[in-house]
């Protein structure tokens, strides 16, 4: 690694040296490749030619030594010396031959001739035997220089050499251009227009002219190009989307890192009253927030990220004043670095509004109960002088000992006021106690029959007084599982209200059924009847006949008489009880009003 | 012979009570008080079978009087005669071990009934 830095800084010498292109590392390849092949072909070939010129250079001195002794013989038969001696000196000015001798039959030198620089070893010796007719009249003895043969190999052998470095040397060249021209050309014009190719100029497209693998490997990377040249537009226009989105933002977008905030858009510095974002950037985001709130928001922005954000509320300061925030916030990276992106809104008028309600909530709460106290203390309040009312009037009664039936008549009245009044008391008190959900039912084993038969008992007089009467129908002794003040609450008031809704004169029918495992008590009138569109009203808190009216004035809910809590009273027990409480009607023929109660055990009838 | 003890703040309902009482030949009214301690002493003092207790009373309301009455002398009768109907009061009284409750206004039958059925 070391060694690698140093050669990147250093010389320009080395750099040339070094094998950093494809031109350079094929003219080296090329170049070994000649070498080689130069070398084992003239190798190869070099002891060929050699050993073929040596044959050649051979059969040549033979050949010489044959057509000498050949010329010679004829002189030496003739006995002419002379002429012999040409004949060898002749010879021996031959650049190749080196020694003439000439030997008699016995061996000895009768004539010898040498070139004037050699050494005897140096000499390729042939002899030929003189021959004339069959008769051996010598030997001629030929000394070829071995130095002069072997430059004659050596020369052939260099020109053959020389040809082959020519030959090759060609071919390289001829490879190499090739090569540039077909490949490392278009490669290295690739290269230098993607050198070229930045994020700023990705229009730029690399040359194809051929089809071969080059070709394909530019349209490859042009068509990656493509594809790059379109990303980076469709992200420019999406950075762009997403900053006109913050920019145009009413909530307050902002990122800080390590608490200053790098980033705040318009919507943000409104939040704060500063002008213009720039003002706030590289301020802490703990200046904007309220001192008591800041290790709060401090632990928020520190802390996990639980679910990826984490949101919450402070108080926060603009310019001075107190304001409410609602922030959220979540982990990114800005320009490479770990950052906190959020949203912040201003929610004092939310918290503000919340803080009322509350309060108008806890008001309501306190009137309520006011309401329900102030309802409890009257009624008990009305109960103890209803107390000496009734008791003393039963006494009066009692003490008057008379028949004067105006006299009885007038008690009669005083004393259906009086319990006129309890009830009244009676029925809020019950009201009241259904709506807090506190009324109690007994569970008890309750003769429903018997129930129903007191009730008919009590109301008989109210009915006589508007010259009705009632009728049972059936009365079967059923139990169900009740409370018996509760239960004859509802059979007087349904009573009750049959008897005030039918007019003088009319009929009331009462009756208990048998169905299975429920019982059935209705009460039928001939009376008044209800209005259709009234019929699931009825039992609402307050419903009077006053509200069947078209008009309503200030004094229509007086109108109709009663509390208006009579049947509202009657449903909610039947419900306590886990009945069921419906009621049919025709107007100016009668109601039915409907009470399914479930049983626990039949009484057999007596 | 039942010996009963009334108490009771108000004059009329007071009276009411004491002649209602006079018309029930089994029972005889031994003492009266108006207020809860007084209430208390008559009551330690007379040894009555049946107290007759309303509940709001001045100085010790009438549960104190039923819970010291229950726990001096668990046998004796109550029977509560008021106008209150609140369920948290009516049960406490439950639990105290009140014998009645009659709620005012009631009529001489309901009175006599009651009594009938506490002494039984």
């Amino acid at each position: 690694m070391c060694g690698c830095a140093h050669t990147l800084r250093g010389d320009t010498v080395l750099d040339a040296l070094r094998l950093n292109t494809l031109s350079k590392k094929a003219a080296v390849l090329i170049v070994l490749s000649l070498v080689i092949t130069i070398a084992i072909t003239g190798v190869f070939v070099g002891k060929v030619v050699e050993d073929r010129t040596l044959s050649q250079l051979e059969r040549e001195m033979t050949s010489e030594a044959q057509k000498t002794s050949i010329a010679l013989s004829q002189y030496m038969a003739e006995g002419d010396l002379v002429m012999a001696k040409q004949v060898m000196r002749s010879e021996l000015i031959r650049e190749d031959v080196a020694y003439v001798g000439l030997l008699d039959n016995e061996g000895n030198v009768l004539l010898e001739m040498r070139d004037t620089d050699i050494a005897g070893e140096d000499l390729i010796i042939k002899e030929q035997p003189v021959v004339d007719r069959q008769q051996n009249l010598g030997t001629l003895v030929l000394g070829f220089s071995r130095q002069y043969i072997y430059d004659v190999v050596h020369d052939t052998l260099g020109t053959l050499i020389a040809a082959l470095v020519e030959m090759f040397l060609l071919l390289g060249v001829l490879i190499y251009l090739l090569l540039r021209r077909e490949v490392i050309g278009p490669i290295s014009r690739m290269v230098s227009t993607i050198e070229q190719i930045s994020l700023d100029d990705l229009a730029k497209r690399v040359p194809i002219h051929k089809s071969d693998e080059v070709g394909r490997l530019a349209a490859a990377f042009n068509r990656m190009l493509e594809k790059l040249e379109r990303s980076h537009e469709q992200l420019k226009e999406s950075e762009e989307k997403y900053r006109t989105l913050v920019e145009t933002s009413v909530s307050g977008v902002f990122i800080t890192q390590d608490t200053k905030l790098v980033f705040v858009n318009h919507a943000f510095a409104d939040i704060f009253g500063y002008e213009r974002p720039e003002e706030l950037v590289g301020k802490s985001v703990l200046d904007l927030i309220a001192p008591e709130c800041v290790s709060y928001v401090r632990e928020k922005m520190e802390g996990g990220f639980a679910e990826g954000y984490v949101r919450f509320r402070t108080a926060a300061m603009r310019q001075g004043r107190c304001i409410w925030c609602e922030v959220m916030a979540t982990r990114t990276t800005y320009e490479g670095k770990p950052a906190i992106v959020g949203t912040l809104i201003d929610i004092t008028e939310r918290v503000e509004r919340e803080r009322l309600l509350e309060e108008a909530n806890r008001e309501l709460e306190r009137l309520d109960r006011l309401k329900s106290d102030f309802l409890v203390i009257a009624s008990h309040e009305l109960r103890t002088p209803l107390f000496s009312l009734i008791g003393n009037l039963e006494f009066l009664s009692e003490q008057l000992k008379t028949d004067d039936p105006r006299i009885k008549r007038r008690l009669n009245m005083i004393w259906q006021s009086a319990f006129g009044l309890v009830d009244v008391v009676n029925a809020i008190i019950v009201a009241l106690k259904i709506e807090a959900g506190e009324l109690e039912i007994k569970k008890e084993p309750i003769n429903i029959g018997e129930v129903v038969e007191a009730s008919i008992a009590s109301m008989e007089a109210y009915a006589e007084q508007r010259s009705q009467r009632i009728v049972y129908d059936t009365i079967g002794g059923y139990i169900v599982e009740g409370d018996a003040h509760y239960l004859t609450l509802v059979m007087t008031n349904l009573l009750s209200n049959a008897i005030k809704y039918t007019p003088d004169g009319g009929e009331i029918a009462v009756g208990v059924l048998d169905e299975g495992d429920s019982v059935h008590v209705y009460v039928r009138d001939t009376g008044i009847g209800i209005p259709e569109e009234e019929l699931d009203r009825i039992f609402d808190k307050f419903y009077g006949v006053g509200d069947v009216m078209q008009h309503h004035t200030s004094l229509s809910k007086f109108k109709g008489g009663g509390t208006g809590l009579g049947l509202y009273i009657v449903k909610n027990i039947v419900e306590l009880h886990n009945g069921k409480i419906w009621v049919e009607s025709m107007p100016n023929v009668g109601s039915t009003f409907h009470v399914v109660l479930p049983k626990t055990r039949r009484v057999e009838d007596a | 012979m039942h010996r009963v003890l009334i108490v009771e703040d108000m004059e009329s309902s007071m009276e009411l009570l004491r002649e209602l009482m006079e018309r029930e030949s089994d029972f005889e009214v031994v003492s009266t008080a108006t207020n809860g301690t007084e209430a208390i002493v008559k009551f330690d003092e007379l040894e009555p079978d049946v107290v007759l207790l309303d509940l709001v009373l001045p100085g010790k309301d009438g549960l104190e009087v039923a819970r010291h009455i229950k726990a001096t002398r668990p046998n004796t009768k109550i029977i509560v005669v008021s106008a209150v109907v609140e369920d948290s009061i009516l049960a406490e009284a439950k639990d105290m071990g009140v014998d009645a409750y009659l709620t005012k206004p009631f009529t001489r039958r309901m009175l006599t009934d009651t009594l009938k059925k506490v002494v039984a």
